[in-house]
């Protein structure tokens, strides 16, 4: 090929070289706005999990420290009903939770007091006291016996309590319309196969992550006990239940548990979370 | 310190005292009132007809807020009719003191009932407040102690618990009189000898003669332990004897005697269980020569331990197991004592129909006698503030403290109304 056919040839290559590269970055340019920060990312869609339904209901804030005045009614089969008065003061140490709770009334449980330091850690033992005013004396109490009914109520200590996320496996079942609110429904079934319950079953709030409904079932699969949140409302800024009910179908027995106070970040001190403080015998 | 000081007129001041506070004192929101009134009565097992205890009592405490800031004053008032011993009907100003706070201290003045100890049931380490014995275990133990005159501080923070205790007044056990069936017998009834007893003189109430007490607690995450030192008087008398061979006669003369103690405590969570335990080391106890003919006396350590464990059972079991001694130390013949004194516990309860419905059954067993003391219960809510008890309590042996009551089997019924 002489030298001028070459450089034909070599300029061809080049046009053509040329104009696939004035192509690409011509398709670069169109495209470019489409590419980077201004661009919407295009993503597969993705289901969220039981467990991150589980972390949203634990994780909704709820204030640094709470302070109610609750009243526990228990009703039998009988409708014989009974009312337990209580304090109860909360403050979020991390993960972790301090409370005491103190009796306001009947006369017979007045002025017992409980003092809970619950650790999200569920291989740490939660560290539990009772000051009992007939005795006058504090006692250190198995702080293991979550499944164990609380006062004579319906909740178990558990129930009351904050389980941590890692107790349990959870899956998320479904969704369901109830009283107008889209929930969740999430199974959890815990890790402990000795748990009191087989399966917990809970409707959540998907707008603001509180349980509308639970079931719990005991080990022979059988539907034990209800909670039903009957009243939410927002205070301070906070997603707060004041009404709660708790129906067990074997014992044919009901607690219903109703807030007359409800205080947030009130700045309580963290010596109220003490047992010299329980001592005392009083909680202001 | 407070030479003009006695029980009679503390009484006197106290009660007015409180009354002139009672009609001051803002009857606010802030100012609670509770209490009961309680019936009880036991009777023999074989005899219907005869009582071993029948009294009303009632109580009342009142908190209301004190008039200086952050201050509060309580008031407890009792008024008892016992119908086997008038002697013991009355009205009594039980605790009357001051909560307040100092910068860190929280302090605690006046009369009032001060607990130590892990142990439920038995006295290792708990021995500020004196006891009521005059119906021995027919009473609920916790219900036994009598309140001191002191002057309390306690200091926390996140090293500890401090614990000072000033007691100027001292206050012995009561005991039963005699010819109560709740008495204790004789212990010269088998001698054929004359004796002779003395008053006892009690501690002239001065700065040399108070009480002190110091405690350290701490309280960390599944363990709690204290350390406790106690410089006091014992809560009973030493009967000191004077022979007077020639006349066969012996005089006794009761003489109370200084107490010191070291004690421990320490409770422990695992799981479904808490462990306890408690220690308390006498030195230089007085104990009187066997030899009844002998006024010598002798001074011996004494450590006073306990084992107990507390197990949630579950489903509403619940069960509480102690095991204690009192082991005299360097102990030889001539020392009228027992080297050891082994005593067992067992409490064993479960609750129904939502806590409605309470059975128990309590024991104690005296190793060191072969005897005890059960006592079976029942006690039902029959509402928030009503509630009835009957049980039956069951004395077995001849010897030691228990065996002494052994014809005192009963059964008894309560019922208590709480406000």
């Amino acid at each position: 090929m002489n030298l001028k056919k070459r450089g034909a040839a070599n300029f061809r290559e080049y046009k053509a070289l040329g104009i696939i590269m004035g192509l690409f970055f011509f398709g670069v340019f169109l495209i470019y706005p489409s590419i980077g920060k201004g661009t919407k990312i295009v993503k597969k869609q993705t289901k969220i999990t039981g467990k991150e339904v589980a972390e949203l209901v634990k994780n909704r804030p709820d204030g640094k420290d709470r302070r109610a005045v609750l009243t526990f009614t228990l009703i039998n089969k009988r409708n014989r009903k009974r009312k337990r008065k209580v304090l109860s003061i909360q403050k979020d140490e991390g993960d972790d939770t301090k409370a005491v709770m103190c009796f306001l009334s009947p006369g017979d449980v007045k002025n017992t007091i409980f003092l809970q330091y619950d650790y999200d850690n569920p291989k740490k033992e939660d560290d539990k006291w009772l000051y009992l005013p007939a005795l006058r004396r504090v006692k250190r109490i198995s702080g293991s016996k979550k499944s164990e009914y609380f006062m004579g109520t319906d909740f178990t200590y558990d129930d009351l309590g904050d389980r941590s996320v890692e107790e349990d496996e959870h899956r998320l079942v479904g969704s369901e319309v109830i009283d107008g609110h889209d929930c969740w429904i999430k199974e959890a079934v815990s890790k402990d196969k000795d748990y009191m319950y087989s399966k917990v079953v809970s409707w959540i709030r998907k707008d603001i992550h509180v349980p509308l409904k639970v079931d719990f079932y005991d080990r022979h699969k059988k539907l034990l006990k209800t909670m039903v949140n009957e009243k939410i409302k927002q205070t301070d800024g906070f997603w707060t239940v004041w009404k709660m009910k708790m129906e067990n179908f074997h014992l044919k027995h009901k607690t219903f548990v109703t807030y007359s106070e409800f205080k947030y970040n009130q700045g309580v001190k963290d010596s109220i979370f003490s047992v010299s403080n329980i001592k005392k015998g009083r909680i202001k | 310190m407070i030479p003009f000081l006695n029980e009679p007129l503390l009484m006197f001041l106290m009660t007015a005292l409180s009354l002139i506070l009672l009609i001051q004192a803002p009857l606010s929101a802030e100012t609670e009132m509770n209490g009961f009134v309680e019936y009880y009565h036991s009777f023999k097992n074989d005899d219907i007809s005869d009582f071993t205890s029948s009294r009303s009592r009632f109580k009342l405490d009142l908190y209301t807020p004190a008039f200086a800031k952050e201050s509060d004053l309580f008031f407890s008032f009792s008024g008892l009719f016992n119908r086997l011993d008038n002697q013991e009907s009355g009205f009594y100003a039980e605790e009357f003191y001051i909560d307040t706070t100092f910068k860190d201290w929280d302090f605690r003045i006046g009369r009032q009932l001060i607990i130590w100890g892990k142990a439920d049931g038995i006295a290792i380490s708990d021995f500020i407040s004196p006891r009521d014995m005059t119906e021995f275990l027919a009473r609920d133990y916790d219900d036994t102690r009598m309140p001191v005159t002191a002057v309390k501080a306690v200091h926390s923070n996140e090293a500890g618990e401090m614990e000072l205790i000033f007691i100027p007044l001292y206050r012995q056990n009561k005991m039963a009189r005699p010819g109560s069936v709740w008495a204790m017998s004789n212990p010269f009834k088998n001698y054929n000898i004359d004796f002779l007893f003395s008053g006892l003189e009690k501690p002239a109430h001065n700065l040399k003669n108070s009480e002190y007490a110091f405690k350290f607690s701490r309280y960390l995450e599944g363990i709690d332990y204290s350390l406790g030192l106690f410089y006091s008087w014992e809560d009973n008398p030493v009967y000191r004897r004077t022979p007077d061979r020639p006349q066969n006669r012996i005089c006794i003369t009761p003489e109370t005697t200084r107490y010191k103690a070291v004690s421990f405590e320490c409770a422990k969570a695992s799981g479904d269980f808490v462990y306890r335990t408690e220690f308390a080391y006498q030195p230089d106890k007085i104990f009187l020569a066997s030899d009844i003919w002998s006024n010598r006396v002798f001074k011996k350590d004494v450590l006073n331990w306990m084992f107990g464990v507390d197990w949630a059972m579950g489903n509403t079991w619940n069960l509480t197991a102690q095991i204690t001694d009192k082991m005299v130390l360097g102990l030889n013949p001539l020392v009228l004592a027992e080297e050891h004194d082994y005593l067992g516990t067992l409490s064993l309860g479960k609750n129904f129909w939502n806590e409605t419905l309470d059975l128990r059954l309590m024991y104690y067993a005296d190793f060191t006698y072969d005897s005890g003391f059960a006592r079976f219960s029942g006690e039902y809510s029959v509402s928030d503030s009503l509630r009835v008890s009957m049980g039956t309590d069951i004395f077995y042996g001849s010897k030691g403290v228990m065996g002494e009551f052994n014809e005192n089997d009963s059964i008894w019924i309560k019922t208590k109304y709480l406000f």
